[in-house]
Parts: C-alpha cells; structure tokens; sequence
C-alpha cells in the first residue's frame, strides 16, 4: 500500500486510491488513518495565540452575555436574551435569471432557502439577499428603478442624484437617496422593517404620501394589518448580522423564530404548547452546519425545551415544550 | 498520573471559571488535533473545539465528581466531528467527489477510534518507545515526516535520497510501527467495536 498520507499526493492520485480501496486495504487504511492520528498526537502543538484568540471567544460567548436594550412590544412580558456568537460565513450563492419585458428591463435575484446571495449592479451598487428572498428589479425606460423585495435585503448604494432607486415592499415603498439600508420585509411576516445605517431614505405609501424620512440607526416598523409605523433607535449592527451568517432575530415571537428555522435547516417545528408561539425574545446566533447548536442556543435563551426527531423519509422534526 | 488530569468545578462560578480556563488550555491542543485529522478544515475544527468547551461549561453541573473531564470532551468533540462528517456526507450530492470519498473512511476511521481515550496516557508511552526503537535511518525520514510535516519531496531533497526511497522508509516505518502497537491499537478498536 502505497502511503496515502504523503502530503504530496495529488487530487487525482487520491481519488483513484479511494476509489479502489476494498477489503484488505480497506481495513489497513483505517488502522492507519488511527495510528497516524495516535502517533501525530503527542506532538500535536499549536500556537499560544490562536488558543488565545479562541479561548476569548468562547469567554464572549459564555460570560459576556448582552442584553440587548427593551423596546415594550403588546403588553406581553418579554423577555430577552441575546446571544452574541461569532460568525461562520455560509457561502452563499446566486441564481440570477435575465428577461426582458417589453419598454422594462427586468432583473430577478433569488436567494434560496439556507442561503444567502449577493449582487453587484451596473454602477457598483451592491444588494445581499438573505434566505428565501426574491428581488426583482424594473428599470423603467424613463430610467427609474423600482425593486420589489419579498423577503430580505441589504442595499449598499452608490449616491447618484441621476438615479430614482425604490424599494416596493407591497404595503409601503423605500425611496433611496444615497445609503446603505437594511429591508426585512418577508411576506408573510406581520411587520416589515427598514433599517438605515448610512445616507438617508424616505419612505413612502402606496398613494405616493411620504410617511417618514430616518435618520441613520433609526428602524422603521412597519405593522402590514394595523398599518402603524413605528421608529425606534437599533443596534445597526444586529441589523446587518445576517450577512455575516449570523441568524438575527430582533424582538421576534418564537412562533416567527421558528419559521425561519424551518426554512434555514429545512425541519418542521412543532409547538407543544401553542402559547410559546407569542414569547418574543431577541438572539444572534451564529448559524451551523446543523440545527441543534441553535435550538441548544434557544433553549438556554428562551428557556425552552425541545426535543427532535430524525426521520429518514421525511423532514426531521423538532417539538418545542 | 492520570489523577493529576482530573480537575473538577466546584460550584462557585468565579472559581469555576478559572478551573474552566486551565482546562481549556490543558486539553485544546489533543482535541483540536483530533478535529483536524479527521475533519481537515481548520475553521470548522476551530468551532467543533470551542463548541465543545461550551457544551462541557454549560453542563458543568450534571457532572459526577468523579468525571473525567478529559474524556467527556474527548467524547463530546469525536461525536460533533462524526456528526459533521455525516452531514457533509449528505450535503456533497457528487458521491464520485474526492472529499466525499475521503470523508467517507475519516467518518468510518473515527467512528471506529476509542469511545474512551483512558489509555492515551499508556498509548502515548508506548507510541514513544516504539518510534524510539525504530532503525535510526527509518527513525530519521518518519520524524521528519511526522513532526516536521515535510513533504516527502522535501525529506528526498534534503537527505540526497529518492521520493521512491522515502516512500518505502516510510511504510516500512509505519508496519514497523503497528506491528510493535497492535496491542494497543487493538484494544482502542476493539472497545469501540463492543460499543457500537
């Protein structure tokens, strides 16, 4: 048996040994595989520094716990709990289709479940799209631009007084003049919130009346059955946290939580007792490989108890009691 | 020896923190290893190792006294890298990929590696001895190999030999080895076999 555990192995050397690995060598490879480990073991060394910079962070993470400041929601008790975990970046990727239509010019950007897409436009404008978003842009032929956002969205734009940029969420419609905005407006969410983090916005209803222009760190919340709109300060960068990987839920009733759960890991979340639905909590988590670290970042959090079941012919399922 | 490993939280969270710390520093290095031998992503190995941490810190409480705290995390990260293993197993569509096939015998050497590492201590010493025992100019290309991570291109260059030389000084150094091991690598598989 040659010894696959040279370092200099090619791609394609590796893969036809793999391949062929049957039996005999099968189980030599293996023992191998164990004895290398055993015998690298006792000189495994890493650097003080990195064991540092890690050992920081689970202090963060563990100690350093922050609570993230109240803005009353109903006349619930609620109760918060954020969790500041650091990121590992899901790599993302884009599905982009091109078509025209008629005097219109139509862009569609989708971002599918469990993953995050990013765009550039034209004039190097920049737009990420969290999970489960769609965003079609229509250039009119008079030159505006209008983006109809079902989901979520991160517009970086580079300033063009030139250039009529709106975001048309259904209910209300975001003029950009400039900025860098956050837009969370899935459609089957109740609320739809815009935060600005650079430059300026206004926004507008859908009979043109100009509601509100924020200023940068200001969120407008946007209720689609009261059709109320709220501004409160934010933390910017827990609006933006997703981009990072991070799952970001703000003031967010655990039924919501969990429907985006459902979309990011792809599991049917069920609620034992229905009235655990309306709890809102706030946590970032950062988002992994599997669902379990973050419902046991939940169940710390929000005290709750779940229990999930692996099922082989269908999605795995999660019971929260 | 193997009493000095046991170090115990109290209950006082100042106090516990700090037992917390020194073991982390303690046993970063073994676990952090394992993760990379088998998982071969040091950003993941990186989260699996600190997870880990978290997890032993979080369930601190429902620990016996008597715990071994060595081998909880022993256990705790082998099962995450199994468990990452396993889904990026499902996640790569392309069966015929070169890491699918890879992490295919990594999840099946791992699964099959101790569930309890009490004898890595013993293992260790044992390990020593027989690296020590081996003819010098064997000894000679697996250290270079091993713990200087040279590739065997390098260790050929350096010693004036071939690759073809080098290759076989190393797979006479590894039968040699498991040939003097067997006993231990024996029982290390064997009581995972009893587990599984």
């Amino acid at each position: 048996m040659k010894d696959i555990f040279d370092r200099t192995k090619g791609e394609e050397e590796k893969k036809q040994f793999y391949s062929n690995l049957k039996g005999a060598e099968r189980e030599e490879y293996i023992q191998r595989k164990n004895l290398d480990f055993f015998l690298s073991l006792s000189s495994a060394k890493y650097p003080k520094e990195k064991k540092d910079i890690l050992y920081q962070s689970i202090e963060n993470r563990l100690f350093a716990t922050r609570k993230l400041h109240k803005t009353s929601w109903k006349n619930t008790f609620v109760k918060y709990a954020a969790i500041v975990v650091f990121a590992i970046c899901v790599g993302g990727w884009l599905s982009q289709l091109f078509f025209n239509n008629g005097s219109a010019d139509r862009y569609m950007i989708k971002a599918d479940k469990g993953s995050i897409a990013y765009t550039e436009l034209e004039d190097g404008s920049k737009i990420w799209l969290n999970a489960d978003t769609e965003l079609n842009i229509v250039t009119c032929s008079d030159g505006k631009i209008v983006a109809h956002l079902d989901g979520e969205a991160f517009f970086d734009l580079i300033p063009n007084a030139e250039r009529d940029f709106t975001v048309d969420v259904g209910n209300i419609l975001i003029r950009d003049i400039g900025t860098k905005f956050n837009v969370n407006a899935y459609s089957e969410h109740r609320r739809i919130q815009t935060t600005l983090i650079e430059g300026k916005i206004e926004i507008y209803n859908r009979s043109g009346r100009k509601l509100v222009a924020l200023s940068p760190g200001e969120m407008a919340q946007y209720g689609r059955k009261k059709k109320l709109m709220r501004i409160i300060n934010t933390d910017v960068e827990s609006a933006m946290a997703w981009r990072d990987g991070k799952l970001v839920f703000l003031n967010r009733t655990l039924g919501s939580i969990a429907h985006e759960l459902e979309k990011w890991y792809d599991v049917d979340i069920q609620f034992e007792n229905p009235k655990l639905r309306f709890e809102v909590f706030s946590c970032i988590v950062k988002r992994t490989t599997t669902i379990e670290p973050v419902m046991e970042m939940l169940k710390i959090s929000a005290q709750i108890d779940y229990e999930l079941i692996e099922h082989v012919d269908k999605k795995d399922e999660i019971i929260i009691k | 020896m193997r009493l000095d490993h046991k170090i115990t939280f109290v209950g006082n969270e100042v106090e516990d923190r700090k037992v917390f710390k020194s073991i982390y520093y303690e046993y970063f290095d073994m676990l952090f290893h394992l993760c990379l031998k088998y998982i071969g992503d040091e950003a993941v190995s990186e989260e699996i190792v600190q997870d880990s941490f978290m997890k032993l810190w979080e369930g601190r409480q429902k620990l016996a006294a008597d715990t071994h705290i060595r081998n909880i995390l022993y256990t705790i990260t082998k099962n995450s890298c199994l468990n990452f293993l396993r889904n990026q197993q499902t996640a790569l569509k392309n069966r015929q990929n070169i890491h699918y096939l890879e992490m295919q015998f990594n999840y099946e050497a791992l699964n099959r590696l101790g569930n309890a590492n009490m004898e890595f201590d013993e293992l260790k010493q044992q390990i020593d001895n027989a690296i020590a025992s081996l003819p010098e100019d064997i000894r000679e290309v697996f250290l270079m190999s091993r713990l200087e991570e040279m590739k065997y291109r390098e260790i050929a260059d350096k010693l004036g030999v071939s690759v073809k030389t080098v290759e076989a000084k190393m797979s006479k150094a590894l039968s040699l080895l498991r040939n003097d091991l067997k006993d231990y690598l024996h029982i290390v598989i064997a009581i995972s076999a009893g587990l599984n």
